[in-house]
């Protein structure tokens, strides 16, 4: 039979990009949240000041932008190690709402990418920020559009 | 309380009749049915099959007697009452995917459906042509609406919907109506302008409920990211948000002008208190389950668990809340948005229970539950007696709920309450009919 050798381009089209309906969330994009400063929660780890180190790292979360996502994520890890099991519940009670929410969102985006320790200490953090935050806060992670 | 199980399929909606003697119930089917009161049981008086999909919603006028109920299937149905027969007429919405909500305005000359088809749908009756015609609210709505609610006023209309906002429209009709007055809302209200926007900015999930005080200042509303918002419209328009650490909460209802009670997911009422101030705080669970007791278990009890279910142990596999599965409507049965004194859900598990909420009384209740023993249980059981006569107007309950407690049993701290404090106060007959559990 004949076969049609037009171009095939239009398969490549992304038809949804084009309907009136799509649901556009509002970006808030390119915001000053520049994310956590490194030389100051270096310099607090090493000093041993772990408490001020997470909530050092916890200000100022990087929303939205890729590749201060990756470095505020490492970062975090790197701290969320530093800590002793005992001290981690300590920790956790120092936080307020916000906080335990957020840490949360960390915790989860360190279970997405794991590397040889990391799922341990995070699932020590885990099981302390559930019971200072409930399922609630992990129902914010799941529903929450700005991922940290 | 007083539970009362339906049959077994989920209870989407339902709606009480003036006197609270019949109730409108949908079985997650195309249909409505209707149960009358005798006694102390219910008998299915009605049927109204009309609905050509699932039922979403059903509202029930008091005074004027008509139900509407809206579906799936695009349409929505007033329901008369004649010689004892409910006669449909049918509302053309003019919509082109499923209804998801329906309320009569509190003069009940007109009724919002909010529908998938991202807009609200007002309908009022032309009597020249002796049908209902719809108006439709679009813009600026992103998203399917899941729930509505009118301010007393009549024109004003508060709608949660998917794009994570929630919304309050004026619903001002000039054919049916007179021109509103100025409310804290606005003053300029022409149909389906946009008088207040709050929510999304990236955070919040779906607004599952929304509900106006019975003053119409405030509007409180759920959504799915576990929280709880309440705004004052007189203070100026900044939310009190309260993140709780429940799943999320699927309904949402002003029982009195500072207490608002929500309930969801996790199968039981919860009572938030909003202060002057305008911030919310989170006061108890209104479900105070019975604590669990250990029991011996007998021999024969143990084969016959190992026989049925593999297991040596008395696993119970019920909720401990009266509901097993999550409510999805709250509704009040007796008083009214400003002094509620019973509110009534129904959920998932296809039961209804009628929840009792007293405004005084002395912390003796505490008797009702077993607590005869002195071990510890993981006691889910929320006592707004912690507070001691002395802390009056702060009542901050920043108590988390969830804790082991062990509960002494000499509870009686009879307080002289002032009025504005309420409490709950389950009766001590609570039937809990689990059913299929076999003691």
């Amino acid at each position: 039979m004949s076969k049609n050798n037009d171009s095939n381009q239009f398969r490549k089209v992304d038809v949804d990009e084009y309907d009136e309906n799509k649901f556009v969330d509002d970006e808030d994009n390119g915001e000053s949240q520049v994310g956590p400063d490194e030389a100051e929660v270096d310099s607090l780890i090493r000093q041993g000041n772990l408490m001020e180190a997470l909530q050092a790292v916890l200000k100022n979360p990087p929303i939205n932008t890729k590749n201060q996502n990756d470095r505020a994520e490492a970062l975090m890890l790197k701290v969320l190690s530093a800590f002793k099991s005992s001290d981690i519940e300590k920790a956790v009670q120092s936080l307020d709402k916000n906080g335990v929410d957020l840490l949360m969102k960390y915790i989860y985006k360190g279970f997405e990418k794991p590397s040889e320790n990391s799922s341990a200490t995070l699932l020590q953090w885990h099981e302390k920020a559930l019971s200072a935050g409930g399922v609630g806060s992990i129902v914010r992670v799941l529903t929450a559009r700005k991922t940290v | 309380m007083s539970l009362h199980q339906f049959l077994l399929e989920p209870i989407t909606c339902h709606a009480w009749n003036r006197d609270r003697t019949q109730i409108a119930i949908s079985p997650n089917n195309h249909e409505v049915h209707i149960y009358q009161k005798s006694g102390n049981q219910w008998v299915k008086s009605h049927e109204l099959k009309e609905h050509n999909g699932h039922i979403t919603g059903i509202d029930w006028a008091p005074k004027s007697d008509r139900i509407v109920t809206c579906g799936a299937d695009r349409n929505a149905y007033v329901w008369s009452l004649k010689d004892g027969v409910w006669k449909p007429t049918l509302v053309i919405l003019r919509i082109n995917r499923a209804a998801t909500f329906v309320k009569w305005s509190p003069l009940e000359n007109k009724f919002a459906v909010g529908s998938g088809a991202r807009l609200i749908s007002v309908c009022y009756f032309e009597s020249d042509n002796d049908w209902w015609v719809s108006k439709h609210i679009k813009k600026p709505i992103r998203s399917t609406v899941l729930s509505l609610d009118w301010h007393p006023n009549n024109v004003l209309l508060a709608a949660g919907s998917c794009d994570f906002k929630c919304r309050v429209f004026s619903a001002y009709i000039k054919e049916v109506e007179e021109k509103p007055g100025p409310t804290p809302w606005g003053s300029k209200m022409p149909f389906g302008a946009v008088l207040a926007e709050f929510g999304g900015a990236g955070g919040g999930g779906w607004v599952h409920s929304v509900s106006f005080s019975s003053s119409g200042n405030r509007l409180a509303w759920v959504s799915h990211d576990s929280t709880v918002t309440v705004v004052d419209g007189t203070k100026g328009s900044t939310p009190s948000q309260l993140k709780t650490e429940f799943l999320p909460l699927l309904s949402v209802l002003f029982i009195s002008e500072n207490s608002v009670v929500a309930a969801g997911h996790d199968c039981c009422p919860m009572l938030f208190r909003c202060d002057d101030g305008g911030s919310l705080t989170f006061v108890s669970k209104l479900d105070l389950p019975k604590a669990s007791i250990t029991r011996n278990i007998s021999a024969m009890e143990r084969f016959r668990n190992m026989d049925k279910r593999a297991t040596t142990e008395d696993r119970n596999t019920a909720l401990e809340t009266l509901h097993q599965n999550s409510i999805t409507q709250v509704s009040i049965y007796e008083g009214d948005q400003s002094d509620c004194r019973k509110f009534c859900t129904t959920g998932i598990d296809g039961a209804m229970t009628i929840w009792d909420f007293k405004v005084t009384h002395t912390h003796t209740h505490g008797e009702t539950h077993t607590h005869t023993h002195g071990e510890t249980h993981t006691h889910t059981h929320t006592h707004t007696e912690t507070e001691t006569p002395t802390d009056r107007d702060t009542h901050t309950h920043t108590e988390r709920q969830r804790h082991t407690q062990t509960e002494t049993p000499t509870h009686t701290d009879t307080h002289t309450e002032t009025p504005k404090h309420k409490h709950i106060q389950p009766h001590t007959h609570t039937q809990r009919h689990i059913p299929g559990q076999v003691h």
